[in-house]
């Protein structure tokens, strides 16, 4: 994505050099796709074609086949083109989805036991926080 | 009779549902009960979608069913309308409709007998030639190719939203269907579809061969029989599609079916086979359709419902159709309609012909020979379905085949991957334009050679790569969704495609150049600017200023200081039009439409003097109310200013001869300021103005932009309140803001504005007692002026030759220089107050106009008035700014002026 000659398209209109290539894009609400985007509009909205949703967990990661994936732009944290060459020398291990999903909410579970930690702990110090940071 | 047109859309359905039946084959196996899939359609599509008409059909099947066991083939009729196309169709379609959709086929199944004849004659080797023309007549050369286009887009929509809610009926069928289906695959390339041709109905094919009233003694049979006649054969096909059909007519069918790719392989076969298949399809149609488009309907619907239930892996597939047919969906239903309906019917008759010819249908002989393949057929889901189907693709490939042309070249058979959507059916005109060529141009090959056709088809389809060539992105991409693997194998999808990609991508260019231009231009349009000083003031004066710094680091030239001017290049024409809400009779209120050039309007903003606003005003003393006043009123000179400043800076970007009309209304602009400075209101003002920093500002800024006259003018009001402002301007600064506008301004004055500004500053009532010029030496301001009135008058001097000055006003002048040099004197050398910038010409001229006597007296005092402070250096370069900005707001003046 990074455009080294700063001669890019305004706006969404950068997303252009991005079609039909293989893209990974991160959602607002976390969840990472891999798709090839197939086409833009002015908004940002996208659409992947042959997506993965990609979960990760530790050094381990599973992929959810997802189809065609449509984006609202708005929910677009951040997306990149998947270096084709190297996508498979990744140091991650991959799993299957029951697995990864798995220890995706053993992950969760672990976290809200975590945040709940906290939460009493500061509480006891007379400091209360009701959102989790992510959720903002 | 309705069942040509009904027919053909549900063909068409079939045939899309047979492509996807291949892919979901299993899936379907091991589907549980259909009612199930109606479940999930309903729950993935919306139990409406079917259309308006849905729930009366609903209760009309089921009614058949339980009156009319007997009449089965019936209620299959129906069923396989509302199945595909039907449903959209149906919806659109009045019982009156369908009249004269009966009157309308029975015509033309008239004109088929005629065609037939020749067609007959030649029938089994060269089909439809007398096809070809019809097409060309009906659409023109070029006009398949639109057609396919539409078709493309529409067939899609099809599949997702033709599986009607009606599968129940056809459960058995489909059972069936999917194990010959298996098994067919199974086989795979076994043999050549050649058995295929047989397929027109046994019953009806005997009477085919023979002559060329096929058609008409089918008729005759259909209406003799109405429909329970058809209800035999429906009997006949489902029996045969249960069980009866044979491992070996399997085989036979097999190859056909199979691709090279099990999964989306079908399609190909059924395109190849098309011309045959079709044959019998039409016949059918022609009669009742009923019995050939059951079996094909129930398979698509049950590929449907697959999807949904199917696992994660599943539904990338169903998404994926549902996207391409999202596009397109809304056309399908349209085809049919918007096709004229001559073309739709001449479109059939043709399709009729075409496949008699090339799937010697009915030729009684050869349905002996065939018989047996037919039923294989028949229970292939394809064959439904594949009538459509082979219309749009596997003529295409066929008819390129024989006509010699490469694969390549047959684009719009390749784009089989359409046809293979139900939608396709814009049948009768589509169907047509690509079965009939093919009929036509294929050259009487043997029955041997369909079959080689057909393998052919299936490697090309399978290939898939190769088709790549001619078709369109488009077409590729469609095509490529068919022949990937099925969803449940999409679980590793990503990986597959990788390597997929590896060779190309067969999705790309999905969006056109043309979209992304539009949105590239949407994109820029919003960079648009005809005042970047206005849209993006800070970037535009960081990058002047950045500009500045680089240029002043690079090297320290004369030119260093002169501010960057920004060239604005005339992108946006200047807007004159206005907009205007469109009025229509009658309408309360206006109707506004929005648009990128006018933006729908939130709110008006237009100040009215409220009621809170003079409420408040009362609490505030008058005294400050009278000071915002007056402070708005400075306003409405700087508004002035600032409009003429962005003029100066568009005059800047626009070539010469589009000036005049900016530098008309800059003129104008400065005689509003002109006005504004010297109206009898404003006079009263101006010591006022004048007291207050922004006020001398804006008489600093406004001066250099007055004509010579006007400037005298303001300096004169200036010079006439000069004695309070001095006394004023105390700890404040402000008046030597004024100091270099003021001074620059003086310049270009003759003696005679000289002498009268000198009366002028002569004429105030100096309250104290000594001479008028002490306070103005004392004032940094005033001893600026008074010098440069000097350094003026040398100017003059030196410019002008005595003859043509005039004695008076050299008199006055010279006495006023002489009550300079006695006020020089008088003032200790303390008290000056030097300007801020060398004037030169003060001493000689002090020398012309001084004996030499005084000027000795008051040397030191000359000295020091002439020569720039130190301490001022700061304001100094202030002043080199200012005069920069005077300078190039001169050129533009004399611009102005030329």
């Amino acid at each position: 994505m990074v455009v080294m000659n700063m001669s890019y398209l305004p706006g969404t209109a950068s997303l252009v050099e991005e079609i039909d290539k293989k893209l990974l894009v991160v959602l607002r609400d976390g969840r990472t796709l891999i798709g090839y985007l197939r086409s833009i509009d002015q908004f940002a909205n996208l659409v992947l074609h042959r997506t993965i949703e990609r979960i990760h967990v530790g050094k381990k990661y599973g992929d959810i086949p997802r189809g065609i994936f449509i984006v609202r732009g708005e929910n677009v944290v951040l997306l990149g083109e998947v270096d084709l060459e190297n996508e498979d020398k990744l140091p991650l291990e991959e799993v299957s989805i029951d697995e990864i999903l798995d220890m995706q909410r053993e992950m969760q579970i672990a976290k809200e036991r975590e945040d709940e930690r906290k939460r009493k702990a500061l509480q006891e110090r007379g400091m209360h926080f009701t959102e989790h940071p992510e959720d903002i | 009779m309705a069942s040509t047109l009904n027919v053909k859309p549900d063909s068409a359905f079939s045939a899309l549902g047979a492509g996807t039946v291949d892919a979901f084959d299993n899936e379907l196996q091991e589907a549980p009960e259909e009612e199930d899939f109606d479940g999930f359609n309903d729950e993935t599509f919306g139990a409406s979608c079917p259309g308006e008409d849905f729930n009366w059909e609903q209760e009309h099947e089921r009614l058949a069913e339980e009156e009319e066991n007997e009449t089965t083939e019936f209620h299959h009729r129906d069923h396989t309308k509302d199945s595909g196309y039907g449903n959209a169709e149906r919806s659109y379609r009045s019982q009156e409709e369908y009249h004269i959709e009966e009157s309308i086929s029975r015509l033309i199944v008239e004109d088929e007998d005629e065609e037939s004849l020749p067609v007959r004659i030649r029938s089994r080797p060269i089909p439809a030639i007398k096809g070809q023309p019809h097409l060309e007549q009906l659409f023109g050369p070029s006009s398949p190719p639109a057609l396919y286009d539409t078709e493309h887009l529409a067939s899609p929509g099809r599949n997702i939203w033709g599986s009607p809610a009606h599968e129940d009926i056809f459960h058995k069928p489909t059972d069936a269907l999917q194990k010959l289906f298996q098994s067919a695959k199974a086989v795979r390339r076994g043999e050549s579809p050649v058995p295929i041709l047989p397929h027109p109905l046994p019953p009806q094919s005997p009477a085919a061969l023979p002559q060329a009233h096929t058609l008409e003694e089918i008729e005759r049979l259909m209406l003799a029989r109405g429909k329970k006649p058809q209800v035999i054969t429906a009997e006949e096909l489902e029996r045969k599609l249960r069980g009866d059909s044979t491992p070996g007519n399997q085989a036979a069918s097999t190859p056909h079916v199979v691709g090279p790719l099990p999964q989306f392989p079908l399609h190909p076969l059924p395109q190849l086979r098309p011309g045959l298949l079709p044959a019998s399809l039409l016949l059918n149609d022609q009669r009742s359709p009923f019995p050939v488009s059951v079996p094909v309907t129930p398979i698509g619907h049950a590929v449907q419902p697959t999807t949904p239930s199917s696992k994660a892996g599943i539904l990338p597939l169903s998404q994926q159709k549902q996207m391409a047919n999202g596009r397109s969906s809304p056309i399908p239903i349209m085809t049919p309609k918007a096709m004229p309906p001559g073309s739709m019917l001449a479109g059939s008759p043709q399709l009729a012909s075409g496949r008699h010819t090339s799937t010697p249908t009915p030729p009684p002989g050869m349905v002996s020979l065939f018989q047996p393949p037919p039923t294989a057929r028949l229970v292939s889901p394809y064959n439904r379905p594949v009538t459509p189907v082979n219309n749009g693709i596997s003529p295409a490939t066929l008819g390129s085949r024989r006509l010699g042309l490469p694969p390549n070249v047959i684009p719009p058979l390749q784009r089989g991957p359409v046809p293979s959507s139900p939608v396709g059916t814009p049948p009768g005109g589509r169907l047509s334009a690509h079965g009939i060529p093919d009929i036509s141009s294929r050259s009487k090959p043997p029955i041997g050679d369909w079959r080689h056709d057909g393998s052919r088809h299936e490697t090309g389809v399978t290939l898939g790569n190769r088709t790549n060539q001619s078709q369109s992105d488009k077409n590729r991409a469609y095509r490529t969704n068919y022949q990937r693997p099925p969803p449940w194998q999409q679980h590793h999808q990503h990986q597959d495609m990788q390597q997929a990609q590896g060779e190309e991508d067969e999705y790309a260019g999905l969006m056109t150049k043309r979209e992304k231009d539009w949105i590239i231009k949407i994109q820029l349009l919003q960079l648009n600017t005809d005042n970047p000083y206005l849209d993006d003031y800070y970037f535009t004066y960081y990058t002047l200023r950045k500009k500045m710094r680089e240029r002043f680091s690079g090297g320290g030239d004369a030119d260093l200081h002169l501010e960057p001017t920004l060239l604005i290049p005339n992108l946006s024409k200047i807007e004159t039009k206005a907009y205007t809400p469109a009025h229509f009779e009658g309408s309360l209120g206006r109707l506004t439409t929005a648009s990128v050039h006018n933006p729908r309007q939130i709110i008006d903003v237009a100040r009215g003097s409220s009621p809170l606003e003079d409420t408040s005003k009362k609490n505030v003393s008058k005294e400050l109310r009278k000071f915002r006043q007056l402070l708005m009123d400075i306003e409405k000179g700087y508004t002035l200013l600032l409009d003429i400043d962005d003029i100066e800076k568009k005059v800047l970007a626009l070539p010469e001869e589009s000036r005049i009309p900016l530098f008309l209304e800059r003129h104008e602009k400065i005689g509003q300021l002109y006005q504004y400075f010297t109206s009898d209101e404003s006079i009263e003002q101006h010591t006022q103005i004048l007291g207050v920093r922004k006020g001398r500002k804006l008489l600093a800024r406004v001066l250099p932009l007055f004509s010579k006259n006007q400037a005298h003018v303001a300096l004169c009001i200036l010079f006439h309140h000069m004695y309070n402002l001095v006394k004023k301007d105390v700890a404040d600064e402000g008046l030597s803001l004024m100091t270099r506008s003021v001074c620059s301004a003086l310049e270009g004055s003759d003696l005679d504005a000289l002498v009268r500004l000198v009366d002028v500053l002569k004429g105030e009532k100096w309250s104290q007692s000594g001479s008028y010029l002490d306070p103005l030496f004392t004032n940094q301001f005033g001893a600026a002026v008074l010098c440069s009135l000097l350094q003026q008058g040398e100017k003059v001097y030196c410019n002008t030759s005595p003859v043509d000055m005039d004695n008076q006003l050299q008199t006055e002048w010279s006495k006023f220089v002489e009550e300079f040099a006695d006020g020089l004197k008088e003032i200790s050398l303390k008290d000056l107050a030097p300007p801020s910038f060398a004037l030169p010409l003060v001493t000689p001229h002090l020398t012309r106009l001084l004996n030499a006597q005084v000027l000795v007296q008051i040397e030191d005092k000359v000295q020091r008035l002439t020569t720039p402070s130190t301490a001022n250096a700061s304001l100094a370069s202030f002043a080199i700014t200012s005069i920069s900005v005077v300078d190039s707001s001169s050129t533009i003046s004399n611009l102005t002026n030329s």
